[in-house]
């Protein structure tokens, strides 16, 4: 009993109780952990398990211990794709963040301005394609894109550059980049919003007190402006890097599930959904365990990102209160 | 205040409008099954046919409930282990029909009145196990071969190719033209692996016995035919469109329909949806050409699909009933002449109204007839035949590797699980 | 002239239109010196114009008599644009001193560029945007052969919304999607409210393993679940009904939303919370009356984050609601996608109707977004 009570009061649980107010607090998390554990945790924890298991099926049952590991890092097959998937992923996420991030830090510092003309309809245009299907911006997107009947071509053709032209989407090379690209077009409304909402916190006797001192637009926004947004910057970073493991749509929308050209646009959404549910054209045997294994990789990925992420800014946060 | 009452107004109406739900009346001694199908194109046309099913037994319902078919196996899979599974479902032939067999989900139906005397062995194996056990009524076959735009032929004066060799030159002729000779493209990687490269393979492989031949080890993966199979993909590389590579299937379909390419590698489902475009000139269909030193042809004619009846349905004689009538040579007349193009397996064939389907059907004249190369046996491991075959075609199509290598890493790819390539050529 | 045509030419002579507009803004940074407003316009235009010759020159253009007359034409009206804003509009706006000029010019070029980037963007946006409008009002077999035309008034028809409306059952569908929707946002949003508020106020380790427990759900696709996840909802009930698909949605939006909330609920001063309970405020009116409008950016942004992959979840509803009349819109849009043909027609134009209830509900966040900005003083 006194290694559970010390237990408590370690972790704040047992002071927290005695104060009514804080009770209340603590009253307010009920309905999110209750609906969040049955339909959210609950099931994924019991279906990471399954990584531990062999069989058909989405429920395998027969205990291998760490063997759909060994596999995945093992086996010649496996790894290949794994480690592919793996590394493409990366580079998804390093062009979400260099274009997409990049853009809708541009596009918010512009739309920040107190005196733009027509700033509310910019800013409904550029979060306009966040709304639309996956389905549908890519389709679109390959109706443009094009080598036979592509508005691209025929636009580069008018210029008088068809030598610019490639099939990218046919292209090892360069089809996760089309990918990542498109993929940013759409969202990059989500990252503007946020940002914009940060830029427009920032009270303006700060702004007015630094173009007092004689700085000048671009000063102000790097030296004060930029430093009051790195939380949400931490913040949508890590929604960008959450997001990207986890991606799948854009890719089975506009490639399919298998990532082509030679599984160059494959990603950990896909590589999961094919090991876990959906196996490989057209043999659709998939095998759960491995998919859970995957999962769970992908999970311990993300895990380390978003820890060290909330480590630091919670140190960041600390130093700004004490210096 | 204004705000809030009007989010509770909404809120109110929402859950309100929540409340409504279709009733589901039945009456009480008529039963309803439903059909999980991957065909979302042919609601219509199966909804015809199960209305002739329920004229018949007017106690039977039979609902049909497609789902798309890049989602289909992962659905259905997931229905079955959650209990939510159709009644009847599609099959799709080989190792995707058997892993629901042998999970147990889906019934032995070998004592179906008629299912023997109304396919042939041949087609019933695509659904049965090494004992005999049939759990698939045989439902459709497809059929492969070349589209050609008729008037465009005319115009150049290109006689339908008699050999491989006739129909490389006549792709020249084409080429030579301005056209592209084939609108076949590597967008979509599996529509060079299932209609062009398995398409053109069993005349170059020697058809069901040469397949056989791989099968039980008499021969290996990257013999003297299977390096004649990849050489023609090769053959074909300077004829296909220009950055095909980004080329998809609808693309190929519109190249082909606008008259830009004279020929379409391709499968005989295409056949409704080029009808129900019209196209402004006139198509027909020729057989893959074998090369000239060869006399026998072959022609690639997939079972594809069959129907199955869920082990947990709750209406199995329904269900029975059902897969009985579809031994019976009305159905066949039926499904055939509904289906232009997905040909009935029954021994009965009957005749099809359809003028191209009834063309595309009469290429089996004289020829060989088999399934697709990958589909018995080299999808049952990991690298599967299926991929290899794939994936090297297209290496080949792309001048990124020679026929042989091509070969070769079929064989060795299949040698690293399959027995028969391991143990190859002794 | 075709839209393809007019962007052609605009990319084209990008690079004139480029050199004008740094010659404009290097004049403009340049001639503060004299101190007069009209030599600085006029010294802007005339060296971007120089800039354009030059480039003409030196590039060989085609046309380069074309390029001249357009360039003249772009320099008298950016110089007009100029010296009618400063003179007649906004005389208040003229600058009194050179540090305030600089200054001046610094935004009015500032604003060039930002209209510049913000309407390449809009052209980038529009794009795809007016193939798919284009494209929806073609019959099917129009969409390949000229996919960037306007169709033709023989052309022209509304068989895909017809389609869609008519022969489908997409209202319905519509009906069930937004019902979904809706039902679970609002759960979200009052469960993620609640959460957040617990966790921003609740300061101990605790709240950290809370917290990471919390945002882990993030962390793993969702249909590794499924089976688990669908048993549970076959359990209570739910299964085939709309009502089965409300919980998981909310199980996977809550995450982001304590995500989301949580970092914006610690950014309120403590203050402010303080002094609201001392004058005997209970903490849930403190959090209604106090938090919630503060963080109403961060609402706004929950509800977009979590409508958009929740409106378009084609999963879920595969496995759940198959019947007919609890079908969700991307469940019925996916029904057109045939094994070898698909319905475009159909297709795009439900498509483009079906991103319209997420754009409006855009709009109206956004609406909340900018009052509750300017609603709130928050610290950054």
């Amino acid at each position: 009993m006194a290694f559970i009570q010390k237990t408590l009061r370690k972790f704040g649980l047992l002071d927290d109780w005695q104060a009514p107010r804080r009770r209340a607090w603590l009253v307010f998390l009920i309905p999110g952990l209750i609906i969040y554990t049955l339909f959210m945790a609950y099931p994924l924890v019991n279906s990471m398990r399954l990584s531990f298991y062999t069989g058909t099926g989405l429920r395998p049952d027969h205990f291998v211990g760490l063997d759909n590991y060994k596999t995945l890092f093992g086996d010649t097959l496996w790894n290949e794709r794994f480690t592919n998937a793996l590394s493409n992923t990366f580079i998804f996420f390093g062009i979400h963040m260099a274009v997409q991030n990049s853009l809708g830090l541009l596009f918010a510092t512009i739309l920040s301005q107190k005196h733009l003309l027509g700033r509310n309809i910019y800013r409904t245009f550029i979060f306009i394609p966040a709304t639309m299907s996956v389905l549908l911006t890519a389709f679109l997107w390959r109706l443009i894109l094009n080598p036979r009947w592509g508005m691209l071509k025929a636009l580069l053709e008018r210029i008088g550059h068809e030598d610019w032209f490639k099939a990218w989407l046919g292209d090892t090379k360069y089809a996760l980049i089309v990918v990542s690209l498109v993929s940013s077009w759409q969202w990059v409304g989500l990252p503007t919003m946020m940002f914009l909402a940060g830029f427009l916190r920032i009270p303006d006797e700060l702004v007015e007190a630094a173009r007092v001192d004689g700085a000048n637009a671009f000063q102000i926004w790097l030296r004060i402006k930029l430093p009051l947004l790195k939380p949400i910057i931490g913040i949508v970073t890590i929604l960008t890097f959450i997001g990207n493991f986890n991606a799948f749509d854009v890719v089975y929308a506009m490639m399919g599930a298998n990532g082509p050209p030679q599984y160059s646009t494959d990603i950990m959404g896909t590589f999961f959904y094919r090991a876990a549910i959906a196996g490989e054209h057209p043999v659709a045997r998939s095998d759960m365990g491995i998919g859970a294994a995957v999962a769970t990789i992908t999970f311990l990925i993300l895990m380390v990102g978003v820890s060290s992420w909330l480590i630091f800014s919670r140190q960041q946060s600390e130093e700004a209160v004490l210096g | 205040m204004k705000k809030t009452l009007l989010v509770l107004i909404l809120v109110a109406a929402v859950v309100v409008g929540m409340g409504h739900k279709a009733p589901v009346s039945k009456a009480q001694d008529e039963v309803t099954l439903t059909l999980g199908s991957w065909r979302v194109d042919d609601v219509e046309q199966i909804d015809a046919l199960t209305a002739a099913f329920h004229e018949a037994y007017p106690n039977i319902n039979v609902v049909f409930d497609p789902t798309n078919p890049p989602d289909y196996n992962a659905t259905l899979q997931s229905q079955f282990e959650t209990g939510n599974a159709p009644d009847l479902m599609y099959l799709r032939s080989f190792a995707v029909g058997r892993g629901l067999y042998d999970q147990g989900f889906i019934s032995d139906i070998s004592d179906v009145p008629g299912l023997t005397d109304a396919f042939t062995e041949g087609s019933l194996a695509a659904w049965s196990t090494e004992d005999g056990v049939h759990y698939g009524v045989p439902l459709m076959a497809v059929s492969h071969g070349i589209y050609y735009n008729v008037d465009l032929f005319n115009e150049l004066g290109i006689e339908i190719p008699q050999t491989w060799e006739e129909l490389l030159a006549a792709a020249q002729v084409l080429k030579d033209n301005g056209y592209d000779a084939f609108a076949n493209a590597s967008g979509e990687p599996w529509t060079i692996a299932e209609i062009v490269f398995m398409n053109l393979a069993p005349n170059f492989i020697g058809g069901y016995e040469g397949r056989m031949a791989y099968l039980n080890g008499e021969r290996c993966f990257n013999d003297e035919h299977s390096v004649a199979a990849f050489q023609a993909m090769a053959d074909l590389a300077p004829y296909v469109p220009e950055d095909n590579s980004a080329l998809t299937y609808y693309d190929s379909q519109q190249i082909f329909l606008l008259g830009e390419a004279g020929m379409w590698m391709g499968g005989s489902w295409d056949i409704p949806f080029f009808e129900s475009e019209e196209p402004d000139f006139d198509w027909s269909v020729f057989a893959v050409p074998a090369p000239a030193a060869q006399e026998e042809e072959y022609v690639t004619f997939h079972v594809d699909a069959a129907i199955g009846m869920n082990a947990a349905t709750e209406h199995p004689d329904e269900a029975r009933l059902f897969l009985q009538w579809m031994t019976t040579p009305e159905f066949a007349a039926l499904f055939g002449n509904l289906l232009p193009g997905f040909f009935p397996l029954n021994v009965q064939a009957p005749t099809l109204d359809d003028p191209h389907a009834d063309a595309f059907l009469k290429l089996n004249e004289g020829r060989g007839l088999d399934v697709r190369w990958a589909w018995e046996g080299l999808l049952d491991g990991e690298p599967t035949g299926y991929n290899l075959m794939q994936d090297n075609a297209i290496a080949v199509l792309n001048g990124e590797i020679t026929p042989q290598e091509a070969a070769d890493n079929l064989q060795n790819g299949l040698a690293e699980w399959f027995a028969p390539a391991q143990a190859c050529g002794q | 002239m075709s839209v393809i045509d007019a962007v052609a030419w605009v990319v084209r002579y990008s690079d004139v239109l480029a050199w004008i507009l740094f010659g404009t803004a290097v004049g403009g940074f340049v001639t503060p010196r004299f101190n007069t407003n009209t030599l600085a316009i006029w010294g802007g235009a005339l060296f971007g114009f120089g800039a354009a010759t030059i480039t003409v020159v030196l590039a060989g253009l085609k046309d380069p008599m074309v390029v001249l007359a357009a360039a003249t034409i772009l320099a008298i009206a950016l110089a007009g644009y100029w010296f009618g804003v400063l003179r007649i509009w906004h005389p208040e706006r003229r600058p009194s001193n050179r540090m305030v000029e600089r200054f001046h010019f610094n935004t009015i070029f500032g604003q060039l560029m930002s209209h510049l980037i913000l309407i390449v963007w809009v052209l980038i946006v529009l794009a795809p945007f007016w193939v798919m409008l284009v494209n929806s009002l073609k019959p099917k077999r129009e969409i390949f052969r000229s996919p960037f035309d306007f169709p033709t008034a023989e052309q022209r028809t509304l068989e895909g919304y017809k389609s869609a409306w008519i022969d489908g059952n997409f209202d319905v569908y519509f009906k069930n999607s937004i019902t979904v929707s809706i039902n679970s946002i609002l759960l979200i949003l009052i469960i993620g409210v609640l959460a957040s508020y617990a966790l921003a106020n609740w300061r101990s380790r605790g709240s950290s393993m809370v917290y990471l427990y919390f945002i882990a759900g993030l962390m793993i696709p969702i249909r590794l679940g499924t089976i688990n996840i669908v048993t549970i909802v076959q359990a209570l009930g739910l299964n085939g009904r709309l009502e089965g698909l409300i919980p998981i949605y909310v199980a996977m939006g809550v995450p982001m939303a304590v995500f989301v909330l949580t970092s914006f609920m610690r950014g309120i001063p403590q203050d402010l919370l303080d002094a609201a309970r001392m004058d005997g405020a209970s903490e849930f009116q403190v959090l209604w009356r106090i938090v919630v409008p503060l963080v109403r950016p961060a609402l706004a942004t929950v509800v977009i984050l979590n409508l958009i992959p929740i409106y378009n979840d084609l999963w879920f509803p595969l496995i759940l609601t198959r019947s007919e009349s609890v079908r969700t819109v991307t469940y019925g849009v996916s029904l057109l996608f045939g094994q070898y043909q698909s319905d475009w027609n159909a297709i795009l134009s439900t498509l483009s109707l079906a991103s319209v209830p997420v754009l409006i509900i855009y709009l109206l966040m956004s609406k909340q977004f900018i009052q509750g900005l300017t609603a709130g003083a928050v610290k950054g």
